[in-house]
């Protein structure tokens, strides 16, 4: 790596988190190349990967199983694919279903006859069904009847399908939910922690819909050969790679990032250290300038796949698509030859572009420095048991300095007025999945509420430690007041992890829960966010990424955004 | 009989505990005691369940110690819950603990208190001993010997219980588990305690919840 600036001025050039931490800017993230399904796919590349699909047992109705393998230099692993007949009346992304189109889970190596036959009795399940300690994920897909039918009728016909269909969908099927480790019996994080290929955060998840994404195109040209087996023909690969798979993600997902500080601090730190990184550059080489301007040419053009019928997300797609006519005619014009750069095109743009912009910027400026930045990808995992334990040791007053130098803004909030703790976040008795409902319409919500009522936690707390000594002990403090347990464990670990915590009231009227579900997905390389309401939203994974067939050949490190035509 | 992954089984008895009577950071921290204890093959799932019944519906600040001025001791409750003595001594990382005994009256379901000691152990690099009863453990920053008296452990309900440090940090640690066998009484019990936690949804909240639309073909 060749950091062409000191740390010192890496330092001065990071974000605070009172700038980075507001859900208005988390809200606008884009994918980047630290994002985890991009880490996935470099890291396969690297260390050639194998893929094959062992099993395919699909009838001509589209029912049965089907096995594809991924074998890396430790270990293997197997994404097993269940095809059902659903009722289409049963078809719903809502997490009430109970059937779909496809279900999944990650097998850890290479199942049996004997696994996939016990296998085959849990997972089309999904919740009400129990998986074992050899599988490490589970997840379930619906297809995207419009898309899938068109591209199925054209394959069938011989023909090729409509690219500006495939462009307004995106995907043959969308994933509902995909569980991680240690649900409904598959193995812990533990397991798999400490081998190098997944370690890395939600590279199981992420490995998992990847292969997903093959199946996916793999199902419906099966189907068209089985339907008009003189006739059909397989998809372009180059229309057949703009194919991803979609994901609709409800409230569900939110709650992941208050309860994990430590982790999204390494997360976001990642992120900002990247840019801190590239700002601090002194000067600009001319194959990062070549390679600056090509990521912006390349996300310009894909932008205008993206569209909603959200009216809010449309309006700020609106605004992105004029801000970069902006940007690019500002970077047409830049010189790249005064001092540090990449800086003063970074300073420009909070001045000058909206949020999206200024944020789609962060990304393409990351974009040509891998060699500066994909380090940081080995820091974004975290132990979070090492910081389980509270400092009870620390004074009051270290408590109140971190309160005060990281939750001035949770202090400034006046939660009298119910506009400010209008919601509360409970889990529903009937899916056992968060919720977000309104406080007025509850009699009484303290048994339910969860607690990621931060900002109305740390008010509370303030005012009680104004009754206790300062020189007492936080153990002592805890002793009387165990409700705090939880919070102050939580201002201890955000004291040494700043970007832990989103400084913003989640629990106010105002607050769009679908901003906490854009930041998570965009780390994960989502593209093409589609809210569907304030708290739930579509997204394209995988989108333009080659296949596995493909990974060995000549591929495009940047494949997220890749305009129409492109060769990979 | 229900087979947990160990972060299944910490999911489970945090949502158990809160629902019983425990604030959320204590809930989480009894929770940790528990999948601890099992992975170092304790039976901890019913004492858990008996302290949780023996609470049931308690101010947990009514359960917390309250030591003299000397710090030697606790003796003014009628019941201590251990998962509150056992983050306090966690919290103060063993700087209240010495050769002499800390001797703690009416702890429920003590060996709750093992993996504490534990974490303790390994910040004074010393091994420690619990005593309550004719039981005895051995403690140490990796491990738990029970030294004496195993057969009272599921019935040793409220105790007096005496902690002192011992020579040296020997390894306790035999084989890890992995994952829980939990019978389906256990997990009824443990359920009943969760579903205080959990909102049952009304027409409105369902129609304003977080999935997607009923018809998704599109």
């Amino acid at each position: 790596m060749d950091i062409n600036a000191t740390e010192a001025d890496i330092a001065e050039m990071m974000r605070p988190p009172e700038t980075v931490m507001r859900l208005d800017r988390m809200g606008s993230f884009h994918q980047t190349r630290l994002s985890f399904m991009r880490s996935l796919l470099r890291m396969m590349k690297r260390e050639n990967w194998e893929f094959s699909r062992p099993v395919w047992r699909i009838d001509e109705n589209g029912v049965g199983v089907a096995v594809y393998q991924a074998k890396g230099p430790a270990r293997s692993y197997s994404l097993v694919a269940f095809a059902h007949d659903l009722d289409p009346a049963e078809r719903t992304d809502r997490s009430i279903a109970t059937a779909w189109d496809a279900t999944f889970t990650m097998f850890d190596g290479i199942p049996t006859e004997e696994d996939l036959a016990r296998l085959s009795q849990s997972v089309p399940k999904q919740e009400a069904g129990r998986v074992s300690d050899s599988e490490l994920s589970i997840s379930r897909a619906n297809k995207s009847v419009r898309l899938f039918e068109h591209v199925l009728e054209r394959l069938s016909a011989g023909q090729q399908p409509d690219l500006a269909q495939i462009g307004s969908v995106g995907y043959l099927m969308r994933t509902t939910a995909v569980y991680g480790s240690g649900k409904f019996g598959a193995a812990s994080r533990d397991k798999i922690k400490d081998r190098p290929e997944v370690s890395r955060p939600f590279q199981v998840e992420m490995l998992s819909v990847y292969l997903t994404r093959a199946y996916t195109a793999d199902l419906v040209e099966h189907l068209a050969k089985a339907k008009s087996p003189d006739t059909a023909v397989a998809i372009n690969p180059e229309l057949r790679r703009r194919l991803g798979v979609g994901n609709s993600t409800g409230l569900g997902m939110a709650p992941y990032l208050i309860n994990h500080p430590k982790l999204i601090h390494n997360w976001i730190c990642a992120r900002e250290t990247a840019l801190a990184r590239v700002r601090a550059q002194a000067e600009a080489a001319p194959d990062k300038v070549e390679a600056f301007r090509d990521a912006l040419l390349r996300a310009t053009s894909s932008i205008k796949d993206w569209s909603t019928t959200d009216e809010v997300q449309s309006a700020r797609i609106s605004e992105l698509s004029s801000d970069l006519e902006i940007l690019n005619a500002h970077v047409a014009a830049f010189g790249f030859d005064g001092a540090q750069p990449w800086n003063s095109l970074f300073d420009w743009s909070a001045a000058n572009l909206s949020l999206e912009a200024q944020e789609l910027l962060v990304s393409l400026l990351i974009e040509p420095f891998g060699d500066l930045v994909d380090d940081l990808l080995d820091h974004m995992s975290a132990d979070e048991e090492i910081d389980f334990r509270i400092d009870g040791t620390m004074d009051v007053s270290d408590l109140r300095r971190i309160l005060s130098s990281r939750y001035s803004w949770a202090q400034k909030i006046d939660f009298s007025d119910d506009e400010n703790c209008a919601r509360f976040w409970y889990v529903s008795a009937n899916k056992l999945e968060p919720r977000l409902g309104d406080r007025a319409d509850e009699e009484d919500v303290a048994p339910y509420e969860e607690p990621l009522d931060i900002a109305h936690g740390v008010s509370n707390l303030a005012g009680v430690l104004t009754t206790f000594d300062d020189k007492k002990t936080i153990a002592e403090f805890l002793l009387k007041w165990p409700r705090f347990r939880k919070l102050i464990r939580r201002i201890q670990i955000v004291g040494k992890y700043p970007y832990g915590e989103i400084n913003d009231n989640i629990i106010s009227s105002n607050h769009r829960p679908i901003d906490l579900l854009r930041c998570k997905l965009s780390f994960f390389g989502a593209i093409e966010f589609d809210p569907r309401s304030d708290r739930w939203v579509r997204i394209n994974t995988f989108k333009n990424a080659p296949f596995p067939h493909e990974l060995g050949g000549e591929t495009h490190d940047n494949w997220a955004y890749s305009p129409a035509g492109e060769e990979q | 009989m229900n087979n947990y992954s160990n972060k299944e089984l910490r999911a489970l008895c945090t949502r158990a505990a809160r629902g019983a009577y425990m604030p959320w950071g204590l809930a989480e921290e009894a929770a940790a005691s528990v999948a601890w204890l099992e992975r170092h093959n304790i039976h901890a799932v019913t004492p858990f369940i008996d302290l949780l019944t023996a609470n049931d519906g308690a101010d947990p600040a009514e359960l917390a110690p309250v030591f003299g001025r000397d710090e030697t001791g606790a003796r003014n409750r009628a019941r201590i819950c251990p998962i509150l003595v056992g983050s306090y001594l966690s919290d103060l990382r063993g700087t209240n603990l010495g050769d002499s005994s800390l001797e703690i009256e009416n702890v429920n379901a003590p060996i709750l208190m093992v993996p504490f000691l534990a974490w303790v152990a390994r910040d004074l690099g010393r091994s420690i001993w619990a005593q309550w009863g004719r039981v005895l453990v051995h403690v140490s920053s990796d491990g738990a010997e029970i030294v004496s008296g195993s057969e009272e452990f599921d019935l040793s309900m409220r105790q007096d219980v005496a902690i002192s440090l011992a020579p040296g940090n020997p390894e306790l640690s035999g084989s890890v588990l992995p994952r829980t066998e939990v019978s389906n009484r256990s997990r009824l019990v443990l359920e009943r305690f969760i579903q205080r936690t959990l909102l049952p949804e009304s027409e409105r909240s369902k129609a304003s919840g977080a999935g997607g639309g009923r018809i998704d073909d599109d």
